[in-house]
């Protein structure tokens, strides 16, 4: 493909044109020819791809900018966000806001949650809520017991939930498989039933958790991993 | 009173009055609330970190109410309750609580978590003014990128195509900080005389990257179109 309007853009003329700042003529010019105009969304495309993988990458996550704060870092990490604050505003500006926010006055009380709000809280954002998916065949009986768990798929990781009744106690026996297993080893899990957390567990080595006992009614697990993802499982009455 | 002897039952009763009294400003004993928390965080007592949850929700509501970019994320408040009671256990559990000493610094990391879970939330969203999302936004990745690539591996693509440190600079200040030519020339003070230094120097750089055939395979493009 050729510029059918030779000859064809600058690369400043391509950048004025990213930044708004165009002249008429090259706008025209774009909307003109479709090879410029292809230039022009290649070289977006590429900005845009550095500008999103790249912003604040290499900042301390808030959680360190807190700890920094509060004086809860190690020696080297204490250099190395120091070093950091030196060029990042970002960085300033949090630190800013966490000082303000921590020496303002206790709130008064909060006001009434907003209509659209679930009181259970999930994002839906940021938290990935797992399919219920078919049961597996009896061959992938967990632990032994008897087949038909629910199964619950997300994010890589499978999570097998079955009830059982002993000596006339439901319990909740959960069950993770995932190819990093060890991401999960530790997540704290959160039984919420009517609006309201009735229980916590911890994801054991062998990706394992139970709640006992377990009221049979409709309820919500949400399971964090230490590293931050959260997975929600929406269990039916 | 030998608090060891206390159920995680009775603490947690004894917390939630010892709180209620802090909130109406009476005077408050907070060896119970403390002791609680122990429980949870350093013992691992999941009953306990339950009743920890139901006392300081509310609590933990109100902060996070209060804080100043809470409504620029579009997310209700108990998300944020939430995200900051998990990583307070987080951070807190096991050894890591013996940090503390008495219950208005745990209480002072409490609120902190609250912070910090706003702000890295609103590091990976742009601010929303209303609670309607776009489709776009929803899915939360931007379509045509390679998801693998590592933000370290292109950061050091970036650096092999500009091999001077200056530019590193200019490519980090714009790329990794945001920041525009004015901002620059005040975050490095001598390196640039002027916005317009800035901004000449830039589109230099920015040629040399997009014209490279590895990032423009990273931003899924096939080739380079000829001119």
């Amino acid at each position: 493909m050729e510029c059918k309007l030779p000859p064809p853009l600058t690369e400043e003329q391509v950048s004025a044109f990213l930044d708004g700042e165009a002249e008429p003529a090259v706008r025209q010019h774009v909307i003109e020819c479709a090879h410029c105009a292809a230039r022009v969304a290649q070289a977006r495309q590429v900005e845009k791809m550095m500008r999103q993988q790249l912003l604040r990458w290499d900042c301390p996550t808030a959680q360190q900018l807190g700890d920094y704060h509060l004086g809860l870092t190690g020696e080297e990490d204490n250099r190395r966000i120091s070093a950091h604050l030196q060029h990042c505003a970002h960085c300033r500006a949090e630190l800013a806001d966490l000082r303000a926010f921590l020496s303002a006055p206790d709130p008064g009380d909060a006001p009434e949650p907003r209509p659209h709000s679930p009181p259970f809280g999930f994002s839906r954002l940021r938290d990935i809520v797992a399919r219920l998916a078919p049961s597996p065949a009896p061959a992938l009986a967990l632990r032994g017991e008897n087949a038909g768990p629910l199964v619950f798929e997300a994010g890589g990781v499978t999570v097998f939930i079955q009830l059982k009744t002993v000596n006339d106690v439901t319990l909740l026996e959960g069950q993770l498989a995932a190819d990093d297993l060890t991401a999960w080893e530790g997540a704290l899990v959160q039984l919420h039933q009517a609006h309201r957390l009735q229980a916590a567990a911890v994801v054991d080595e062998l990706g394992g958790f139970r709640f006992e006992p377990f009221v049979k009614q409709a309820s919500d697990l949400r399971i964090a991993a230490p590293g931050g993802e959260a997975i929600i499982l929406q269990i039916p009455a | 009173m030998n608090l060891d002897s206390l159920s995680v039952d009775d603490l947690a009763r004894q917390c939630s009055e010892e709180t209620s009294r802090f909130r109406r400003g009476d005077s408050f004993e907070p060896r119970h609330c403390f002791e609680l928390l122990r429980r949870a965080l350093s013992g691992g007592r999941m009953d306990a970190f339950t009743s920890v949850y139901h006392i300081y929700q509310p609590q933990v509501l109100r902060w996070v109410y209060s804080h100043s970019r809470f409504y620029q994320t579009g997310e209700s408040a108990e998300y944020f309750a939430n995200s900051a009671l998990t990583s307070f256990y987080f951070a807190l559990r096991g050894d890591k609580f013996n940090n503390f000493a008495a219950l208005p610094q745990i209480l002072s990391y409490l609120k902190t978590c609250v912070h910090t879970a706003i702000m890295q939330y609103l590091r990976k969203t742009p601010p929303v003014d209303t609670a309607d999302i776009s489709e776009e936004q929803a899915a939360g990745d931007v379509t045509g990128f390679d998801a693998v690539i590592h933000a370290s591996e292109l950061w050091d693509r970036v650096c092999e195509l500009l091999p001077d440190v200056r530019d590193q600079t200019l490519a980090r200040g714009v790329f990794v900080h945001a920041l525009k030519p004015s901002q620059i020339v005040e975050e490095y003070p001598g390196q640039w005389g002027s916005p317009r230094e800035v901004s000449v120097a830039l589109q230099r750089i920015r040629r040399s990257l997009r014209k490279d055939p590895v990032l423009q395979q990273w931003a899924g493009m096939p080739t380079s179109p000829d001119e």
